[in-house]
């Protein structure tokens, strides 16, 4: 403690003393402010494009082009030209599939839409249409058709005990001389909507 | 020193606890508690086993007509079954069949699925059925199916003693499927499969696991579990009434009574069943077009049997080589041969035997559907297995009811006394001798038969007498005047020709049946054979009838829907059996032996091959014989004349199923993907391309975690596993390598979350 010389205890102000920060101080915080936010934005980016990655698909005989995303498993084995699938994700595959039927002079989109739906109807459990759209504008600019579909999903091995899911659909049609390219969005219900921006950029990026 | 003593004891029997523990838990263990070989994947032949459900619809409901077991022979739904409880009969009225599956382990199946039946033979009582409807109606795409299947396997290399496991349901849906295993204790022989129509099991199994199926100690289908069941309508019989069939709010005597069997043991051999599931493998479908056309309606009279009698062995053609009284001790074949007429595909036909008066269940066969024909020569009886001594009793029952009985006592010295026997048919050559192939003669003038003889003395009195169609023709009664043993050649002459069809000789001595044998007298005369059908052909054509009138063609294009086979004939009496025998690549595709319905002569029988996928690339061929003769035949190539491979088909090897668990938590990981990379590439291959065509199998898991490969994997192959889920770290091992002794293999995999 401090006394005065009269025995009266003065007052002291004890003050925290502001530490002021070396313009070296100073720049190192702002640095470490900008690497934090530079690492932040590359890291989102890499995230973008880690998730946005793309693996290019080129089928000579039926001349489409289309980049899938990265690690979705590709299939074109089947009675389409091909199709890929989300192996990762937990619960249905989210999955695209591009096919192509032939057209005849007399058959139009919607005729194709019903064969579609007549045959889904016989062996898709609960297959209903939600809505057909037929001025789906491509991307491209020209004019297609779009069909909404739901269905139930069950797994096709008995002897594993697996809830149904409610499957979403979507079938993008584009006719391009006499023949239909079909492409097809399916996705569990839930995660629809939000998965709908890699079909899009697949769509976008489609070569036919 | 006591105390010591005391826990040594204690010390070896804790010992003695343990190894016994270890020793037993080293065997899965059967139903009946029987152990079953640790090499067996007993869990998925489970798996593979259903029960089947006819029914008719009535209003909207549906009614249970009959039921049996079945098992699943490919991936795509293939059910091998009976025919009596899939096929629409009087007995088993329903139209429609409901599959119901094992989904939970040791719990009663559960109905999944509708089939129709696509390939049959009601008279070995095997049918194929094809899983095509959800329960519900929906069609089920064929490539959409991935179900535990089992293999068959050649039954031939099945031998006495061997041990079998029999899987079926033994309860009408309310049990589980029961594994039990039993020995092979005989073979019993018929005229519709030889020496091996049957297999005989050492354990009596419930009748509703008929139609299931007996494997081998390598897990492959050798044998279905056979047995009829008497209709509920004729008497002695058994039955159980499931459901308020007339809807009065009562299930009583009222209702539909669904025929049910007692125990059987009799198995049907599984390469009977193979040429079934290769033609369905095939999507092949034959019509017998002339056949349809004929469309003959026969009143059928009452089941019969008579000329009830024993013979030692049978030869070639399914004759008797000579009657025989008693049986020499130590002997090991016997056949009961007998004729039948007013038989139909429907009869349930039984042999039940004793011996000194107890019912002896190697020898009996269970109620089972009617092979042969309406009428005829039949047999049954076995080789290679020896008779104990004793008084045997055989006694013949048709729907339920014993018909006719003969009795033969085994035990003693050979019998010395004279005999007669190995009758063979044949026409006279040039120079006096009897020649030609045995059984089938040409139409002529003249019939030889030579017969050996041993033990004769002169002056015994002896018979010939012979028959057409079953009406005496011809009788020779005279004293013997020949050597004590020999040959002795005799014929039946017809200066205006002996017409075309079925005769029989029978020789006695003392006016006791010595031996018999039947020949048949077809077609025209033509080196050995006797050309009965001539000009067989493959050909092309829009419809059947431009069919008989387009050339032949030895080569199609690959992918061909539909072929016409067509061929003429000469001298062959309505009614005589004759067979066609299919062949792909040499393996038996389909074989019918029926009695002929067309006219005596006639041209342009014809058959129709069709594949639903196109006729698969491989070399055709028809085959057509009386009796065991082939008198002719015709081959075509399909594309590069050689059948595809199917990966599919295999079941070589072991299924994988495990469990994925959450590593934090231990709980089952419901969606994750289990994907098994082919042992051409490894895990960084696979994730460079990600390409299906890499991928051995895909599995993901079920709510609880579990998962099943749904195909089977090689043994020591090196698989690539990669185990990827969102939310949880992946798993990727190079070099998984399964040996046999891995058996049955069910992995436990721990995910982190990450």
């Amino acid at each position: 403690m401090t006394t005065s010389t009269n025995n009266i205890p003065a007052i002291v102000e004890i003050r925290r003393v502001e530490a002021r920060d070396t313009l070296r101080q100073r720049w190192s915080n702002y640095f470490v402010l900008i690497y934090a936010a530079v690492c932040f934005i590359i890291a989102i980016n890499l995230r973008d494009s880690i998730l946005n990655a793309t693996v290019r698909y080129s089928d000579v005989a039926t001349g489409i082009r289309a980049n899938y995303p990265a690690n979705w498993l590709i299939d074109d084995d089947g009675d389409y030209v091909f199709q890929v699938r989300d192996v990762s994700r937990v619960g249905f595959k989210t999955a695209i599939i591009v096919d192509i039927q032939p057209l005849g002079l007399a058959t139009t989109t919607r005729n194709l839409l019903d064969a579609l739906s007549l045959d889904r109807a016989q062996t898709l459990t609960g297959y209903r249409t939600l809505e057909i759209d037929e001025a789906y504008i491509l991307p491209d600019g020209s004019t297609g058709t779009a069909m909404l579909y739901t269905y139930v999903n069950a797994e096709v091995n008995p002897v594993l005990q697996t809830f149904p899911t409610i499957i979403e659909g979507l079938d993008v049609i584009a006719v391009r001389q006499e023949q239909a390219i079909i492409v097809t969005f399916l996705a569990d219900a839930r995660t629809f909507d939000a998965e709908r921006p890699i079909f899009e950029r697949l769509l976008n990026a489609l070569e036919f | 020193m006591h105390w010591n003593s005391r826990g040594h004891i204690q010390r070896w029997l804790l010992w003695l606890v343990l190894c016994t523990g270890i020793l037993v838990s080293s065997f899965v263990v059967a139903q009946d508690g029987a152990p079953i070989a640790p090499t067996l994947d007993i869990e998925r032949i489970r798996q593979a086993t259903v029960f089947i459900l006819q029914a008719r619809t009535v209003g909207d409901t549906l009614d249970i007509t009959c039921f049996s077991s079945g098992t699943i022979v490919s991936r795509d739904g293939l059910i091998l079954t009976n025919a009596y409880a899939t096929i629409p009969s009087p007995a088993c009225p329903g139209e429609e069949l409901v599959v119901a599956l094992t989904v939970t382990p040791d719990a009663p199946p559960i109905p999944r699925y509708r089939a129709a039946v696509i390939q049959s033979n009601p008279g070995l009582d095997l049918a194929l059925l094809r899983i095509d409807r959800e329960l519900d109606g929906r069609l089920i795409p064929t490539a959409a199916l991935a179900l535990p299947f089992v293999e068959t396997d050649d039954s031939s290399t099945v031998t006495l003693d061997d041990t079998i496991t029999i899987v079926g349901y033994p309860g009408i849906a309310s049990d589980p499927a029961a594994a039990q295993t039993a020995t092979v204790v005989a073979f019993l022989a018929e005229p519709i499969g030889g020496e091996r129509s049957w297999m005989k099991s050492s354990l009596e199994i419930p009748a509703s696991m008929s139609g299931g199926g007996a494997y081998n100690r390598a897990g492959r289908l050798i044998a279905i579990p056979t047995n009829a069941p008497v209709s509920a309508a004729r008497p002695g019989s058994t039955c159980v009434t499931l459901q308020d069939s007339n809807r009065d709010n009562l299930i009583n005597a009222d209702d539909t009574c669904i025929p049910v069997g007692g125990r059987i043991s009799t198995l049907r051999p599984a390469n009977f069943a193979r040429p079934l599931i290769r033609a369905a493998q095939l999507g092949l479908t034959l019509e017998n077009l002339s056949e349809r056309s004929a469309n003959i309606i026969v009143a059928a009279p009452q089941p019969g049997f008579r000329r009830l009698f024993f013979a030692p062995s049978v030869n070639e053609a399914g004759m008797p080589t000579q009657v025989i009284r008693t049986l020499p001790a130590g002997s090991t074949s016997l056949y009961l041969f007998f004729d039948y007429a007013g038989m139909t595909p429907e009869t349930v036909f039984e042999l039940r035997v004793t011996t000194d008066g107890i019912p002896n269940t190697t020898f009996s066969l269970s109620p089972v559907r009617w092979g042969g024909g309406a009428r005829g020569i039949w047999y049954i009886g076995s080789t290679g297995q020896p008779y104990p001594n004793g008084d045997y009793e055989f006694t013949l029952l048709a729907d339920g009811i014993p018909l006719e009985s003969a009795r033969l006592t085994v035990g003693g010295a050979p019998d010395t006394s004279p005999q007669f026997s190995d009758i063979i048919f044949g026409a006279v050559d040039n120079d006096g001798n009897v020649s030609g192939n045995g059984f089938v003669l040409p139409v002529g003038p003249i019939a030889n038969a030579v017969f050996l003889y041993r033990n004769m003395t002169d002056g015994m009195s002896w018979a010939a007498l012979w028959y057409y169609e079953g009406t005496e023709i011809a009788r020779t009664e005279t004293t013997w005047a020949d050597a004590v043993s020999g040959a002795k050649d005799i014929s039946i002459q017809e200066p205006s020709g002996l017409r075309p069809g079925t005769y029989r000789l029978e020789l006695y001595i003392d006016d006791r049946l010595t031996t018999t044998a039947d020949f048949t007298m077809a077609g025209a005369q033509q080196g050995v054979l006797p050309q009965v059908f001539f000009d067989p052909r493959f050909t092309s054509a829009e419809t059947p009838a431009e069919a008989a009138n387009t050339p032949s063609i030895t080569t199609f294009s690959s992918g061909v829907d539909t072929t016409y086979t067509v061929f003429n004939w000469r001298s062959l009496l309505p009614g005589t059996l004759w067979t066609a025998r299919w062949t792909v690549d040499g393996n038996l595709l389909f074989e019918e032996t029926i009695p002929w319905s067309q006219s005596t002569d006639g041209a342009n029988y014809l058959y129709r091959l069709s594949g639903t996928r196109g006729i698969p690339d491989g070399t055709y061929a028809l085959e057509l014989y009386l009796g065991p003769l082939r008198l002719a035949r015709a081959e075509a190539r399909v594309g590069i004349g050689q059948l595809p491979i199917d990966p599919f088909a295999q079941t070589d090897g072991i299924q994988m199923r495990g469990q994925i668990l959450d590593a934090n938590t231990g709980a089952g990981i419901p969606g994750v993907s289990f994907i098994l990379i082919s042992e051409l590439f490894s895990v960084a291959d696979f994730l460079q391309s990600w390409d299906n065509d890499m991928v051995y199998a895909l599995a993901v898991t079920d709510r609880i975690g579990r998962f099943q490969i749904d195909r089977p994997l090689s043994f020591d192959a090196p698989y690539s596993v990669y185990i990827t889920g969102d939310g949880y770290l992946p798993i990727e091992a190079d070099g998984v390598a399964i040996a046999p002794e891995d058996l049955p293999l069910d992995l436990t995999i721990y995910l982190t979350r990450g």
